[in-house]
């Protein structure tokens, strides 16, 4: 088929992935959708995040194709990026600009087998769970504490939401990325059922419900409602926005936010995140940057709070920033092998293509070919409120970890 | 032609009728209000009630739906503390409150439309006095701009 | 993401015909139609999808309402009706009834309350009826989606089980009993009977407790149907109404049951204790019976107190006693539970003014002391001495609400006994004593109904003296050992310094101690004042918040005799008409759940208050339909939507919803 990729804003890890595409179709790869000369598409698949600046590109390619296919959480829900969202980036899904029937494949990184099998007209709907694939077993009780960090142990088979350490698996398809292998709780980049967020919030406040909440009196006449004081409850969820609507806020039915914004999106996704959700945030949304920003952000921190990282991290690091040189350079050639052998390398010590296992202090579970796991393995980090900064990354947390402020220069 | 999706948040809505949708539980919630009928006590027409078994029955993603549809505010009656018919609905219903109250003020919206209300079956006016509230809340939400409408 | 419309269909289980809705709207003889345009809002319901049938009539609840619905449904194949007209509560089951009887499930009926909730409580017409409309259609929409019901009878086991053997409990042990109905009365005391055996006399006639309670205490000692357990305790309750598996614990007495109740272990015994039963006003020996008529006759031992010089064993004609008497572990299975045990007295060494329990307060006593000092029996033979000195006391003070009517120390409530025991007893003093100067301190005489007021009087009558005023203190000379009252006679503001030779404190009755332990395994309700809730205040005050579990005599609140034995028969009629029946009938309004969408959390197993959700061998989860309580607290829990509630299905809430947050509109409102 005649299919066509554009790239719309944001990072370009699916406009990358979709390099592995198998053969037989003819391919065109627009990188700036604005300038696209036009043309007759049988798909066109759509990357990136959208705003409404984007809809008079979309509208031509929706006149120029048969299928539209909106491939990476980005493009379906507003993604990572969505969470600008928030602090009134007016970030949309495909499905709401463009009058045309959309197919949606889901993922952060979005799978290219399900792309394949969309250009087809299949929709991604299998009835796989996160739950069944991950190792661990939830036998749900009411929490006693809820944790922000969590030590990762080996072997350890009780679920993350067991031990009070939110995981969105519950409502999210089985996914290549895997991030519970690697020590990192789900977000839910490929939910599973509709209303993912709101129900997960329900969740796992339902296994809150030993912690405490302030309530008032409401003094005319009526009896007890909460109270607007902060509480023990809301402390223990210090982003709710952003730990349980990572990749579908502007999906999710509440209306455009006005927090204040910083003025561009990318610090607009980062305000307001807590610092222990930072490395995995830069490792979905650098794209083909991911690592340098990702290593950034947590050495800005380990050299900022007096966080001590051995020399096999610092060699495993090395390590990984030389791969993201290789995919780079894999990408700007088109070179489908050398693409392949990059992301493979890079998935090995960092888990996944979002970087899952990279983390302040150095890795979170075991590397294969490294026998020495002590070596490298991060711990349970204590928050400092401070300024921080290294390579192309300034942010600065506040007492409770949130950031207040983030700003990364572009090269 | 496929129209395109409208976000819920994008659906017109007319500003100049309030909805106020109130989830009260068949024991002190609805009780309340039959009470309330019983004694004659008025109220602001704007508010309309779902049936709801327990007030640990009601989901963050129906008081959402509520609000996507077109709610200006939604409350959630339950029993007082110690007398859920249930044994803690009312607790359960409460933290998932508290938890979506947090989310609107991260958003930068007002906390003030939603809220979860006790009640006493024998005691109109404690559904009378929680409706007042409610709607209390809601004009000073919407003075400060922090309502889904604005 | 999926599509929504599949998700849907998974989970449902209804039957895929297009449904015949049938509305009705009632005037309710003006209380609807002085507020609401009745006819606008059935003219509207017309416009709805899928009502066929769209009428209004003076009063729905008559017998020419129910016509009209039934008639729908048989010449125009209604399958489902919606009601507009008072509340669920009132008349939700006149129709559902009336649809059962016109061949319909009775789940297929909606009621939308247009009345409490609308007519009563509106303002203005317009706006009235512009909610009813929404209303109504909100109850159309969820109608569309209701499905039928299951009434399943459920057998029961045969048996009840009675905790407590006091009065309210032995009552309905034997209420029970002659149903038919196999009883196991368990009893943690060695004896049956409770306080009411401890008393000397009972108002308002000044009775003989024991021989009020006699027949009854050894009707149940020897009824075919019952089966005594004393010394006894609960240990485990698990089940449901219908089959309730209770495991109790039985104490050794060291005493075999062919013990004739001779006394000689008794008489022979060397040590000598305070008696527990007796409030310490006489001793008993190591091996006892705790007073003249218990029942069980048989003897105890207390282990604690025995020196094991066998004397008894040595003595004892018919070889009854056995110190290698093991406890016993009983498991039974019963149908139903009737709760009955009791009260405690209010420990006034609370009050610490009153000074309860101190060294040289020994004359200062609570009724319940008087009266065991009061009986024939007693250490002091019937006489009224002051516990310091063995004299007899001139002056004699009662204080009321000691642990009553306080919202510092104690309890808020008023115990509602105390004012007639105390004239009970101060009436029985000046019977016996009329010289003896006896005045009564108190905030409010409460003597309601028959023959109590004239008690009162009657006490006035006889010189007993009233002070109307709390007293702040019991007040001891140093030198002299006096008490004194400390109080203020309200009436006319002066205030009282009384001297008494005896002071006796009118405790409060509070829950007893066991019902932290017995609560927490039978899963009730405790009210804020820690006794067992009732289901409802008026209309049931002797059903727990647990199906199948009844309560009876002080155990839901202080009260007298009287009281107690009304709410005996009360809850042995509940506890039995099941049993009797032979089955229990219960609507299987259960959550179903799709295998398609659960992800095995558990959450749901987590939050069931009645643990009525469990996983089965093959992995599955199911839902004991007989345990739950259709509360729905399963859905909210679950993460993806796998749990629902039949009838209360979130789509049904969603389409409820849609109809309630828009203007009312012809053809109503479409939403995906």
């Amino acid at each position: 088929m005649k299919v066509g990729i554009f790239q719309f804003n944001g990072c370009d890890k699916c406009f990358a992935e979709s390099l592995l595409l198998g053969g037989g179709h003819e391919v065109e790869r627009v990188s700036v959708p604005a300038s696209w000369k036009g043309g007759k598409l049988d798909v066109a698949v759509i990357t990136g995040y959208l705003l409404p600046k984007d809809k008079s590109a979309l509208d031509k390619i929706a006149a120029s194709s048969g299928k539209m296919i909106a491939y990476g959480s980005c493009a379906t829900t507003g993604g990572v990026f969505g969470l600008a969202y928030q602090r009134g980036n007016d970030i949309h899904p495909l499905s709401t600009l463009v009058p045309k029937e959309i197919l949606n494949v889901d993922g952060c990184l979005g799978e290219v087998e399900e792309l394949e099998a969309a250009l087809w007209g299949k929709i991604p709907n299998d009835k796989s769970k996160l739950c069944e694939a991950c190792s661990r077993h939830s036998t749900c009780q009411y929490l006693d504490d809820v944790v922000r960090q969590l030590e990762i142990e080996d072997g350890d088979e009780v679920c993350f939401n067991n031990k009070g350490f939110l995981c969105s698996g519950y409502v999210a398809r089985s996914c290549k990325e895997n991030c519970v292998g690697s020590g990192t709780p789900c977000r839910g980049c490929k939910p599973s059922i509709k209303d993912p967020s709101f129900r997960m919030l329900g969740m796992f406040a339902t296994l809150m419900a030993n912690v405490e909440v302030a309530t008032e009196a409401t003094g005319k006449g009526g009896t007890d409602k909460l109270a607007d004081a902060p509480d023990a409850l809301t402390r223990s969820v210090p982003d709710v926005s952003g730990s349980l609507f990572r990749f579908s806020l502007p999906a999710s039915r509440l209306p455009l936010g006005k927090a204040p914004s910083a003025g561009n999106v990318l610090s607009d996704v980062f305000i307001g995140r807590p610092i222990e959700e930072l490395p995995l945030i830069t490792g979905l949304l650098g794209g083909l940057k991911s690592i340098s920003f990702t290593l950034d952000v947590v050495e800005a921190y380990e050299n900022g709070a007096g966080l001590a990282v051995s020399e096999k991290t610092k060699a495993l690091r090395r390590e990984l920033l030389a791969l993201e040189k290789d995919l780079q350079a894999a990408v700007a050639k088109g070179n489908k092998e050398a693409y392949k052998a990059a992301t493979s390398a890079i998935r090995k010590v960092a888990g996944n293509m979002n970087l899952s296992n990279v983390y302040f202090g150095g890795f979170k579970v075991p590397i294969q070919g490294y026998d020495d796991t002590t070596d490298y393995r991060s711990h349970v980090f204590e928050i400092k409120a401070g300024k921080y900064a290294s390579g192309s990354v300034v942010y600065e947390i506040d007492s409770s970890g949130l950031v207040i402020a983030f700003t990364r220069k572009e090269e | 032609m496929v129209e395109s999706k409208k976000r819920g948040c994008d659906i017109p809505r007319d500003r100049h009728d309030h909805n106020i949708v109130v989830f009260a539980c068949n024991e002190c919630g609805q009780g309340a209000f039959n009470t309330a009928g019983v004694a004659r006590m008025m109220y602001d027409a704007s508010v309309t009630i779902v049936p709801v078994q327990c007030s640990g029955m009601i989901s963050p993603a129906m008081i959402m739906d509520a609000l996507a549809e077109g709610a200006d505010a939604v409350g959630c009656i339950g029993c007082c503390f110690g007398a859920c018919h249930f044994v803690n609905g009312n607790f359960l219903n409460m933290h998932r409150v508290k938890m979506m109250k947090k989310l609107f003020l991260e958003m930068g919206y007002s906390d003030q439309i939603i809220n979860h209300y006790t009640a006493r079956a024998a005691e109109g006016e404690t559904a009378v006095g929680d409706v007042e509230d409610i709607l209390e809340r809601l004009e000073r939400a919407e003075k400060e701009g922090g309502t889904f409408k604005q | 993401m999926p599509e929504p419309e599949k998700t849907e269909k998974a989970a449902s289980t209804r039957p895929e015909t297009k449904p015949k809705i049938g509305v009705f709207v009632c005037e309710c003889g003006g209380n609807i139609s002085g507020k609401v345009r009745v006819q606008d809002v059935a003219t509207f319901a017309k416009t709805l999808p899928d009502v066929e049938v769209a009428e209004y009539n003076f009063s729905m609840c008559s017998s020419v309402g129910v016509d009209l619905i039934k008639k729908a449904i048989e010449e125009k194949g209604i399958d489902r009706t919606v009601v507009c007209s008072c509340s669920k509560a009132q008349h939700g089951p006149t129709f559902a009834r009336a649809i059962e009887e016109a061949g319909l499930n009775k789940h297929m009926h909606e009621q939308v309350n247009i009345r409490e909730w609308d007519s009563w409580v509106t303002k203005g017409k317009n706006e009235a009826t512009e909610k009813a409309k929404k209303s109504l259609e909100a109850g159309v929409n969820r109608s569309r989606k209701l499905e039928p019901v299951e009434t399943r009878q459920i057998p029961v086991t045969k048996a009840a089980l009675v905790i407590g053997g006091g009065i309210a409990g032995c009552r309905a042990a034997m209420d029970m009993a002659n149903l038919g109905v196999p009883v196991h009365l368990v009893e943690q005391l060695p004896t049956i009977g409770g306080h009411m055996t401890q008393l000397f006399k009972t108002f308002p006639t000044n009775e003989c407790p024991q021989c009020s309670i006699s027949p009854l205490t050894n009707g149940v000692a020897n009824n075919k149907n019952i089966t005594l357990y004393t010394n006894a305790n609960i240990k485990n309750v698990e089940g449901s109404i219908g089959k309730f598996i209770v495991d109790i614990e039985i104490k050794p007495r060291y005493v075999e049951s062919n013990c004739t109740s001779c006394g000689k272990c008794s008489e022979n015994c060397p040590v000598e204790v305070p008696s527990e039963w007796d409030s310490g006003m006489t001793y008993r020996k190591a091996i006892y019976k705790p007073f003249p008529q218990a029942i069980p006759a048989t003897y105890i031992r207390d282990k604690n107190a025995c020196i094991e010089c066998n004397t008894c064993i040595n003595v004892c004609p018919v070889d009854a006693v056995n110190f290698k008497q093991k406890k016993q572990e009983v498991r039974l299975e019963v149908g139903t539970i009737v709760v009955a045990i009791g009260y405690d007295e209010y420990d006034p060494a609370e009050i610490e003014a009153y000074h309860y329990g101190d060294p040289g307060f020994e004359n200062v006593i609570t009724q319940l002391k008087l009266e065991r000092m009061m009986t024939p029996v007693s250490i002091t033979g019937g006489e009224i001495l002051r516990p310091s000195d063995g004299n007899v006391p001139k002056k004699i003070v009662m204080i009321q609400c000691v642990g009553s009517r306080n919202d510092q120390v104690g309890n808020k409530y008023c115990t509602g006994v105390c004012c007639m025991f105390a004239l009970k007893n101060a009436q029985i003093i000046k019977d016996k004593h009329p010289e003896m100067d006896i005045t009564i301190c108190y905030i409010d005489i409460r003597t309601p109904g028959l023959q109590y007021e004239e008690f009162y009087k009657r006490a006035q009558q006889l010189g007993v003296r009233f002070i109307r005023g709390r007293p702040s203190e019991i007040a001891r000379d140093p030198a002299t050992g006096q008490l004194h009252v400390i109080t203020e006679d309200t009436l006319s503001m002066t205030p009282v310094k009384l001297a008494a030779d005896m002071v006796v404190l009118s405790a409060a009755m509070v829950p007893p101690k066991t019902i932290g332990t017995l609560g927490s395994k039978l899963h009730v309700l405790r009210s804020a004042e820690g006794f067992i809730k009732e289901y409802h205040i008026k209309m049931n005050p002797t059903s727990s918040s647990k199906g199948g579990i009844f309560i009876a005599g002080a155990i839901q609140g202080p009260k007298d005799i009287t009281q107690s034995v009304a709410q005996a028969g009360s809850a042995a009629a509940l506890a039995a008409a099941p049993l009797v029946k032979g089955y229990i009938e219960k609507d299987m309004l259960v959550p179903v759940i799709d295998e398609a969408l659960c992800v095995h959390c558990n959450s749901c197993v987590a939050v069931c208050p009645v643990s009525a959700i469990s996983k089965s061998e093959d992995g599955k989860f199911v839902v004991n339909d007989v345990a739950c309580k259709s509360c729905g607290l399963c859905m909210p829990a679950c993460p993806t939507a796998a749990i629902q509630l039949k009838n209360f299905r979130d789509d049904q809430i969603h389409d409820e919803i849609v109809a309630l947050t828009e203007k009312p509109r012809e053809g109503g409102h479409v939403h995906g």
